[in-house]
């Protein structure tokens, strides 16, 4: 007889084919199941408040075991991510009652910028050094701490003062302005 | 190009792979400092788990325990609760066999009706 795989043994996108194959819940739910803490980060970072964060995780577990879409899903974390971000820019919508559309483009949008092409020029130690002047700050610093000095988030709060998710936007942004820097100096070379 | 090469490794936009129990170490301290870095690394690109710590960081570790338990109850219960709802629904293999049943008898019953009336 046919035996089925253990749950653990299989990847996201085996586990939905078992459930499509089977056509038994108990697989999407093992599949749920791994990713409850993601989604209550996610849910926690836009909704900011631990009961409707809650509820939020909650309601998309629903929405997932009666509205699974019948065509494939190619990756299945990255659509889980995108309907739990939705659904709290929805909820934040209908509370605040004036949605900005960009904010939702802003959240998603990559900067475009093409990273491989990036890498393979020949970007000079003194270009570098010379965009990261041009960063605020905050971006500089916090770029510099954990890229340059190999410093730990902690470190940089302590050192900083600045909250978790400060030193991490911090980052983030520092280097997708570097990356638009950098580009556009490639573009237009300064003489 | 020193250590700002560090700032964009190849491919780096594309492995933020990081696990629960990644994301759980790292939140509970009990990471190794290689480990660690793996994870912090993950972090400054933008993906679903980067967002995902960011949010649970809001909370604090018994917090965020609690709701995951208590999550992962209402889930089974959830399930349990369709499949049992499946299991107590009648088959529909057995209504199109009885209705296919009862077909096949009032043929049968109308063609011995049919010869009987003819023989009388």
């Amino acid at each position: 007889m046919h035996r089925l795989p253990h749950h653990s043994q299989l990847n996201d996108e085996e586990l939905l084919q078992q459930y499509r194959n089977n056509a038994d819940n108990i697989w999407l739910g093992h599949l749920l199941q791994r990713h409850t803490l993601l989604l209550l980060g996610i849910a926690m970072k836009y909704l900011a408040d631990k009961d409707a964060a809650a509820d939020a995780v909650q309601q998309i577990f629903l929405k997932t075991l009666s509205h699974l879409p019948d065509e494939p899903i190619a990756n299945f974390k990255g659509w889980l991510y995108i309907l739990m971000r939705n659904h709290c820019l929805q909820q934040l919508r209908d509370k605040t009652r004036f949605a900005e559309d960009t904010l939702l483009e802003q959240l998603s949008a990559d900067d475009g910028t093409d990273l491989e092409r990036l890498q393979q020029m020949e970007i000079t130690l003194q270009e570098m050094q010379d965009a990261l002047q041009t960063l605020v700050l905050e971006q500089r610093n916090c770029l510099d701490a954990f890229y340059l000095q190999k410093k730990s988030y902690t470190d940089i709060m302590v050192a900083t003062g600045f909250s978790f998710a400060q030193v991490k936007s911090y980052i983030q942004n520092g280097k997708r302005n570097l990356k638009i820097i950098l580009s556009k100096n490639l573009k237009h070379p300064q003489p | 190009m020193s250590d700002f090469s560090q700032i964009w490794n190849p491919g780096d936009e594309g492995k933020n792979l990081l696990t629960e129990a990644q994301m759980q170490g790292y939140l509970e301290g009990r990471l190794s400092d290689e480990e660690r870095r793996i994870v912090e690394e993950s972090l400054s690109n933008e993906s679903p788990e980067s967002d995902a710590l960011e949010g649970l960081q809001l909370l604090t570790e018994e917090e965020r325990n609690a709701l995951h338990l208590k999550l992962n109850a209402e889930l089974r219960k959830s399930l349990n609760k369709k499949r049992k709802h499946r299991r107590d629904m009648p088959s529909q293999r057995w209504t199109v066999l009885a209705i296919l049943l009862i077909l096949l008898l009032a043929v049968l019953a109308y063609v011995v009706l049919f010869f009987v009336k003819k023989s009388v």
